[in-house]
């Protein structure tokens, strides 16, 4: 529109003098417009890459489509035959285990960590270093190796773990860690805790970093014990970190799948698979493509739920700092 | 920027007075940081100790960490009979391809959230963190689909660009962003710089510790990558190491020396750029990042 | 001192990584490199250069056929086709021809799909695959035909050829039986029972290990009882008097008796990782059952290795369920052709050379296999005796048994009614001898539940 304005007809530009036309708007509005240029490139990928194939699954997702044959419309069956599925039940139960494990278990041992680790209890600035890239290696392998190592681990017979119960407690202390359908859940947990831990931990020690030391050493002064200052000042300020490990926890929860898949294919008994491996399992074993979409819809509608859930209770979304 | 984090001494005097409890405290503590240490360091232990191993001493039991005799032959055969080279190097071009462009295109958009203001800002960003949610697996087929239409099979392209911008890496560039002072940007206008100049000249250099946990993160994520390229890559030339590794498992996947012997070596330049990069990653870290 | 080395390596490593992008770049840009073509001097100018693209989930799978191809005369006689090898790990290369065949586009020639992963193809009105039945033709009478073509038939059309007789047979430890006075070759599962009984008491060791994760040795037992894992329609066949008398069989011998254990494998690898072989090396298990990649060569490294020469042998699988057949088949990787394929013809071309001729003796030579080619069964190659079984003359067995091979049916809902059937009957019955009765009539209603989806 106004940038007709920016050029004459031979090509030769207006003389710079009062902004006027396009130079004028665009000065004023650039702010404003700039922006859209910055996000673009993840919007245009998005556009190219993903919406189609988000679109398309939305669609089958109300089809029938097994093998290569045409999808045909079944409306609301293949969500109404999940709500039923048990299979779905018992992966839907076993994520939110893996969920709760990271929750309970995995952060709050991040967060000991990073506070043991960043307080004088360790007085030396090379150990501090020394542990937290310790914690953080065990991230840099890929799924694929971690999880052959903790099967060679876990093995029932000769694995390191089940070695040592042995000698310290006799034959009868054998745990079968990956083929007991009740233990299962518990060492893909310790598997998650071992893998992400340390990263969740630096997030911690980052912010623990950035609070104060004069607030808590007031506190402390004012005669606060460390309880008080936890829970007083450092939880509090911590906030915003929290928050954003939690969400990432969970989220990472709800999305696992090479873990348990490479270590237990999730078994025994269906009590280690994911929702994930099922929907996986469903479209690539099964080839069952309709149901496999509306099991990753009912995924992702969970995932969005709990997300708005977190950010509600931890009051994010404010802007202002 | 030049500044080197300094950790201060603890234990001041203050505290002298509870010193030896202390003392005990920090035997205590340290003993316990130290057993987790040995937690997290044992399955690599064993995966060294395993690559140095024929077959049918990796599984013997009780367990032997050193081996009876150390065993090169994973190693030998590993470079001289497979393609193993060239598939480290095809994961280090499309590691560093990937994390390249996904500094950028995330540093860009996570700028522009944090710092500008704009009609819409907020749905976008929701939509960019709804994205964040979606199953990998969902679209998995229609994708592949595409890539096959755009003759992207077997491509570095194919590996590095569908996915260079993450939704994860834009909010958390935003995180770190939000940490700017917005007079910077400001005395940068006046003084007539631009806005894509204030971005290369005043946010850049200002988030480079950003830019460092960012990029050990991206790095290692394409490394480890591994469902996506196995279903867009079939030229083994092509394959990365990770795609690579599974194949030597033999048809019953139960063949564990070479696999091991990879994965000993593959872990070796993570481990490197980790420590030649862990100075700026800390203080990436802890930059004041990870702001509501 | 480090600090300059570290970044002067790092300087180097950003250098060298910029020259391989840029190499790189030039290569992704680069049109398809046009197959062989410095060769093209040698093929007849009339025939067009045809290169043949397969899958397979492990190297030699495609490597045998090459060297057959170029051992038994077809490169010669055929030098304008070529042979183009694609290898992923399993569950992938398999993920990968779904999607393929899903999308109906970047789509090999030739797919050798495994027989669990063949009957996600079965879905749907439309199969990915060729109808081979007709090619095959007259020949079908050369083949073991449970092996060769039944996990990958439906509805009557063969989809796919399997080159190896896949021929079930008991491996025992005939020196540890010896030695405590029991007679073997077993006749009957309960000459096996009976055996167990007296050498769980001398040596402590269990007669046989059954797989509580894994519905397979149930699977062999039904075969060779003459039993339907999955009859005509695909439904499951073992909820009947001879799927619960096996069963017992197994519950029994573990939890009444004691003289069986579960078998010792991975979560991930449930029928037979290293560690299920290191229990044997570490005198646990005395028999294993399965087919000739599972049992046939014990002496390999992959196996039970040296250490154990000469102890054991091979026999039919015993007596005792239904009609008492002496073998079964079990696992198996086809060859199929894509519908959608570039070269079906020239595809076929090489399957009939490698699989319906004395080519097929190629994978023997190199994996020591049986073929599902009957013609070539008394070829000398596969009649060597075997050292580790003291000379046992272990093809004579597999003839034997190949022509005795039972025919099966596949399932379109194979891999979820296993997986049902593990988790509702095997697992509870083996692990925790749950009532049998109980889990199959839980089981019923999950098998209709997921036709029905």
């Amino acid at each position: 529109m106004a940038s007709s304005s920016e050029f004459s007809p031979t090509g030769r530009r207006y003389a710079p003098g009062t902004p006027t036309g396009f130079r004028l708007w665009w000065h004023r509005h650039r702010l404003t417009i700039i922006p859209y240029f910055y996000i673009a490139p993840f919007f245009i990928l998005f556009a190219i890459f993903l919406a189609w194939p988000v679109v398309r699954s939305f669609y089958l997702s109300f089809h029938k489509q097994q093998g290569i044959s045409t999808p045909t419309f079944i409306a609301l069956d293949n969500y109404i035959n999940l709500v039923a599925d048990p299979r779905f039940k018992q992966s839907l139960l076993n994520t939110t285990v893996y969920a709760l494990g990271s929750l309970f278990v995995q952060i709050p041992l991040a967060f000991i960590l990073a506070a043991v680790v960043n307080s004088k209890l360790v007085p030396w600035a090379n150990a501090k270093s020394f542990y937290r890239l310790s914690y953080f290696v065990p991230l840099l392998t890929s799924a694929v190796i971690a999880s052959l190592m903790f099967s060679i681990l876990y093995d029932y017979n000769s694995g390191l773990i089940n070695s040592y119960l042995v000698r310290l407690f006799g034959e009868e202390a054998k745990v079968g860690w990956v083929r007991n359908a009740s233990v299962v859940k518990v060492s893909i947990i310790l598997l998650l805790v071992w893998r992400f831990t340390g990263i969740n931990s630096l997030y911690f020690v980052a912010g623990l970093q950035n609070i104060p030391k004069e607030l808590e050493e007031a506190a402390s002064i004012d005669g606060a014990n460390w309880w008080q200052v936890l829970i007083g000042i450092t939880i509090p300020l911590m906030r915003p970190v929290i928050l954003f490990v939690t969400v990432t926890a969970i989220n990472g929860s709800y999305q696992i799948f090479a873990e348990p898949y490479l270590l237990t294919g999730g078994g025994p008994r269906d009590q280690s698979l994911s929702i994930v491996q099922y929907l996986y399992n469903t479209g690539f074993s099964y080839f069952n493509l309709g149901y496999a979409s509306a099991i990753g819809y009912t995924l992702v509608t969970i995932i969005v739920i709990l997300a708005i859930l977190n950010l509600r209770f931890f009051g994010a979304f404010r802007e202002d700092q | 920027m030049t500044t080197t984090v300094q950790t201060t001494p603890a234990s001041g005097p203050r505290y002298s007075g509870i010193q030896i409890r202390n003392g005990a405290l920090v035997s205590l503590a340290n003993f316990f940081l130290l057993i987790g240490v040995l937690l997290a360091a044992v399955p690599f232990i064993y995966m060294i100790s395993a690559s140095f191993k024929p077959q049918n001493e990796i599984f013997t039991f009780p367990v032997q960490i050193i081996p009876k005799e150390p065993f090169f032959d994973n190693y030998t055969t590993l470079i001289g009979e497979t393609l193993y080279l060239r598939w480290f190097l095809n994961t280090a071009i499309v590691a560093v391809g990937r994390t390249s462009l996904s500094l950028l295109l995330c540093m860009l958009a996570g700028f522009a959230f944090a710092k500008y203001d704009f009609p819409f800002r907020r749905v976008l960003f929701v939509m960019v963190l709804a994205s964040f949610t979606l199953p990998f697996e969902v679209v998995l087929i229609p994708l592949y689909t595409m890539m096959v239409r755009l003759g992207w099979l077997n491509t570095y392209w194919v590996l590095i660009v569908p996915f260079a911008a993450s939704a994860f890496g834009i909010f958390l560039a935003r995180q770190y962003a939000l940490a700017l002072p917005t007079e910077l940007m400001e005395a940068a206008r006046i003084d007539g710089s631009s806005e894509l100049g204030i971005f290369f000249r005043i946010a850049i250099p200002n988030l480079r510790p950003a830019l460092a946990v960012m990029g050990i993160i991206f790095f290692q994520a394409s490394w480890n990558d591994f469902l996506w390229p196995l279903i867009v890559l079939n030229d083994s030339t092509m394959y990365v190491i990770n795609l690579a590794l599974p194949t030597l498992r033999g048809p019953y996947g139960d063949q564990y020396g070479l696999v091991l012997g990879g994965a000993v070596i593959a872990v070796i330049p993570i481990i490197i750029i980790f420590f030649a990069m862990q100075r700026y990653f800390i203080e990436g870290i802890m930059a004041g990042a990870l702001k509501g | 001192m480090t600090q300059a080395k570290g970044s002067l390596s790092r300087r180097d490593f950003v250098r060298w990584s910029g020259m391989a992008a840029g190499a790189a770049t030039l290569a992704a840009c680069a049109p398809p490199a046009a197959p062989a073509g410095g060769d093209a001097s040698a093929a007849p100018s009339e025939d067009m250069e045809v290169v043949v693209e397969a899958w397979a989930h492990w190297e030699q799978g495609l490597g045998w056929i090459q060297n057959s191809m170029d051992n038994y005369g077809f490169s010669e006689e055929n030098p304008h086709i070529t042979w183009n090898p694609v290898v992923a790990p399993f569950a992938e290369i398999h993920d990968k021809m779904l999607a393929a065949c899903a999308s109906g586009v970047g789509v090999p020639d030739v797919m050798r799909v495994e027989q669990g992963r063949m009957a996600a193809f079965f879905k749907g009105e439309e199969i990915c695959f060729i109808d081979l039945t007709d090619r095959i033709g007259e020949r079908m009478d050369d083949l073991v035909l449970g092996s060769a073509v039944d996990y990958w038939s439906w509805k009557g059309s063969v989809y796919g050829i399997g080159n190896e007789v896949n021929a079930c047979s008991l491996a025992y430890r005939k020196s540890v039986f010896d030695e405590i006075g029991i007679e073997t070759p077993f006749e009957t599962w309960n000459d096996l029972m009976e055996a167990g009984v007296v050498l769980k008491e001398a040596k402590d060791m269990a007669v046989i290990s059954w797989h509580d994760l894994h519905d397979g040795d149930f699977q062999i037992m039904l075969f060779a009882a003459g039993g339907e894992m999955f009859d005509e329609n695909g439904d499951f066949g073992g909820i009947n008097d001879l799927g619960r008398e096996i069963l017992e069989f197994q519950r029994m011998t573990i939890h009444d008796l004691g003289i069986a254990i579960a078998a010792p494998v991975t979560g991930d690898s449930t029928w037979s990782p290293p560690i299920y072989w290191e229990s044997f090396r570490q005198d646990q298990i005395a028999c294993t059952l399965g087919a000739p990649w599972h049992n046939g060569k014990l002496g390999r490294e992959d196996k039970i290795g040296p250490g154990q020469e000469n102890e054991w042998r091979l026999q039919r699988i015993p007596a005792g369920f239904g009609d008492n057949g002496p073998t079964a088949t079990h696992g198996g990787t086809s060859v199929s052709i894509p519908k959608q394929a570039q070269h079906p013809e020239e595809a076929w071309q090489i399957i009939e050379f490698t699989h319906l001729t004395e080519a097929v003796l190629q994978d023997s030579i190199e994996r020591g296999i049986w073929p599902s080619y009957i013609p070539v069964l008394d070829d000398p190659v596969l009649n060597e005796p075997y050292d580790y079984y003291e000379g046992q003359v272990i093809g004579e067995l597999y003839k034997d048994l190949a022509l005795q091979m039972p025919r099966i049916f596949q399932s379109p809902w194979a891999p979820e009614f296993h997986t049902a059937i593990n988790n509702f009957v095997i697992t509870p019955v083996l692990q925790d001898s749950a009532d049998i009765d109980a889990a199959f009539s839980e089981l019923e209603p999950e098998l209709e539940r997921i036709k029905s989806l």
